[in-house]
């Protein structure tokens, strides 16, 4: 059982893509589920995914904020509707940047719930795990959310036939388990039982891993090159220290790993119900992955 | 026994250290030395990798001795997969069938059209001594499946049956895989498809003894033959005759939910058939270079799948 809608992602790909003004779609990198639903949409099963949320990263961190009130315009025009699940709205000039909401935006007649949610890359030296970046719109003030690994997550991303780029999922298992080298113990509070951010995360990690390998039996020489690859662009000088980073993200879900396998499955794994054993395999196989890269 | 225990292991240089304490533990005394490894945070595959690789390093009398084991984080051995999954795909391997390695190199040289086969070449492409060869030909011929000739040992491959071989005690070991409970169930078409980069040139190291066997295989080479559909993947692995195990944890890249099956009887989705002879014959194929097993092997193959006019058919086709 699911957590969330089950959405068709080349389709629902091909829809915002019609809304974002061309100009933009350069600046733009899906990410998150609907991303890995759409790599893997060949997998049977893969091509829709149990999510509410579909992320668009909009890039470079200079350019973010004109793109964010570009788009959030545009949408907002289109009949676009903002959408508060923490039940607080747009702020003024006065609230502070840190207590905006993320512009999220839900299309108009959609009964389904899910919208789009604005993020941006981190500026360069972003040292905190997340800031925020303001920007107003006719309704009001939003912020941009920046993680500080987004920039990994949307390394050499994938073209699509519509247009907007998307995320690999290798890249963005290494930008998840690089956050969590020091794990994220805040709790999520729209999941039941409130479970730590870094199991969620991690376990993402461990499920990309596993749907990988669904899709190709040379996956291991795949994901080694893109991180390489990525790495040696990103971050040339510190490539063995970002390795061992990497183990300390996957272990520290090494106690939590049946929670981690309980959030998978009613989240990208949703489509397989893919078992805690072959779960905990996709962990010891992404593991033998970093130890040997 | 003396046991070490190694909690939560985060590196390798701590396992080694600890391997040789207890090493030197075992010297001058009978004792047997158990490492004990409760819940490590290095995978169970490295932790084996660098037990082999550090193992030959101590004297006979001491290595002998000990053994590793890996438990769960609650200490339970095998509470956890990530325990199980060093152990549970090494499979025990029989003795090499030297009757079966006659047969089948005598095939080889049927379906080639080559002239007797001679003692001497069997001896060259099967490594094995003169005692178990001539014991084995001795018996294939007394059963009127080989014949000898001046030049040599000589034998039709439509005369080669499962049951014939069967009678014979001519079967090779074949290790059989089914999708264990739960997992993405892949018809043998599509596990044919996912094998094929497995079986190019730069494949994984573990997979540089496996080549392509069976339907799939066979329908390369001749692709007019009358068969519906794949019923399962026959593989084909070269394994040194003096081995006494085989880690079949490389089909976790074919699939990771393939587990043995261990009723014979029971339809299998892939069948691995192990050939225990010196040099290997597998050929390339195609622009991808895919690794074909021998033509004798596919033949054998075909049989062992019940599909004996299809094999039949396949050795008129390839003898031309």
């Amino acid at each position: 059982m699911s957590f969330y809608p089950t959405l068709d992602a080349d389709h629902l790909l091909e829809r915002i893509a019609t809304k974002v003004p061309a100009e933009l779609r350069p600046n733009i990198v899906v990410i998150g589920s609907i991303a890995a639903a759409w790599a893997f949409r060949d997998i049977s099963g893969t091509g829709a995914v149990a999510t509410k949320d579909i992320d668009l990263l909009l890039s470079p961190a200079m350019a973010a904020t004109a793109a964010a009130a570009t788009l959030g315009h545009r949408l907002l025009a289109d009949g676009w509707s903002p959408h508060y699940p923490r039940g607080f709205g747009p702020g003024n000039g006065e609230t502070p940047t840190d207590q905006l909401p993320a512009l999220r935006l839900s299309p108009p007649g959609e009964t389904e719930g899910w919208f789009v949610e604005l993020l941006a890359v981190p500026r360069a030296g972003q040292t905190t795990r997340k800031a925020w970046t303001r920007f107003e719109t006719n309704v009001g003030h939003f912020a941009l959310p920046s993680f500080r690994f987004m920039p990994i997550a949307v390394e050499a991303p994938d073209e699509s036939p519509f247009g907007l780029r998307i995320a690999r999922p290798a890249n963005m298992a290494l930008a998840h388990l690089l956050e969590h080298a020091d794990p994220d113990k805040t709790p999520i509070q729209s999941v039941q039982g409130t479970p730590p951010r870094f199991v969620k995360d991690v376990g993402r990690a461990i499920a990309l891993w596993w749907l990988a390998n669904q899709q190709s039996p040379m996956a291991a020489g795949t994901w080694r090159d893109a991180w390489r690859s990525c790495l040696n662009r990103l971050h040339p000088e510190s490539e063995g220290a970002t390795w061992l980073a990497a183990h300390q993200g996957l272990t520290c879900v090494s106690d939590y790993r049946r929670e981690a396998h309980e959030l998978a499955v009613r989240g990208v794994l949703a489509p397989h119900q893919t078992t805690l054993d072959a779960f905990q395999r996709a962990y010891d196989g992404l593991l033998e992955l970093i130890e040997a890269s | 026994m003396i046991e070490r225990l190694l909690f939560e292991l985060r590196n390798t240089r701590d396992f080694r250290a600890e391997m040789v304490s207890l090493g030197a533990d075992l010297v001058g005394n009978a004792s047997n030395g158990c490492l004990i490894l409760v819940g490590p945070i290095v995978s169970s595959k490295t932790a084996l990798k660098e037990w082999e690789r550090l193992l030959p390093a101590f004297a006979e009398n001491v290595r002998r001795r000990m053994t590793l084991e890996i438990r769960g984080a609650d200490g339970e051995p095998g509470a956890q997969p990530k325990a199980r999954s060093a152990s549970r795909g090494i499979v025990p391997l029989d003795r090499p069938n030297y009757r079966f390695e006659i047969v089948r190199q005598l095939i080889a040289a049927d379906l080639q059209n080559e002239s007797p086969t001679t003692i001497g070449e069997m001896l060259d492409a099967i490594g094995a001594s003169q005692t178990p060869i001539r014991h084995g030909l001795a018996g294939l011929k007394q059963a009127g499946l080989v014949r000898s000739t001046s030049g040599g040992a000589i034998l039709k491959t439509e005369d080669v049956s499962q049951e014939t071989l069967a009678k014979l005690r001519a079967v090779p070991q074949t290790l059989r895989f089914r999708f264990e409970r739960g997992a993405q169930i892949k018809p043998p078409a599509t596990l044919a498809q996912r094998v094929l980069p497995l079986l190019r040139p730069d494949a994984p190291q573990e997979w540089r003894t496996t080549s392509l066997s069976g339907i799939a295989a066979a329908l390369k080479d001749v692709p007019q033959l009358d068969v519906a559909g794949l019923p399962r993947l026959d593989l084909v692995v070269q394994v040194g005759r003096n081995r006494k195990s085989l880690d079949t944890s490389f089909l976790r890249l074919l699939d990771d939910g393939l587990e043995p099956e261990p009723n014979v009887l029971a339809p299998a989705p892939v069948v691995v058939t192990l050939v225990r002879a010196a040099i290997g014959t597998p050929r390339e194929q195609g622009i991808e270079r895919v690794r074909m097993a021998a033509a004798c092997d596919v033949y054998l193959s075909l049989l062992d799948a019940g599909l004996r006019d299809v094999a039949n058919h396949y050795a008129k086709a390839v003898r031309r």
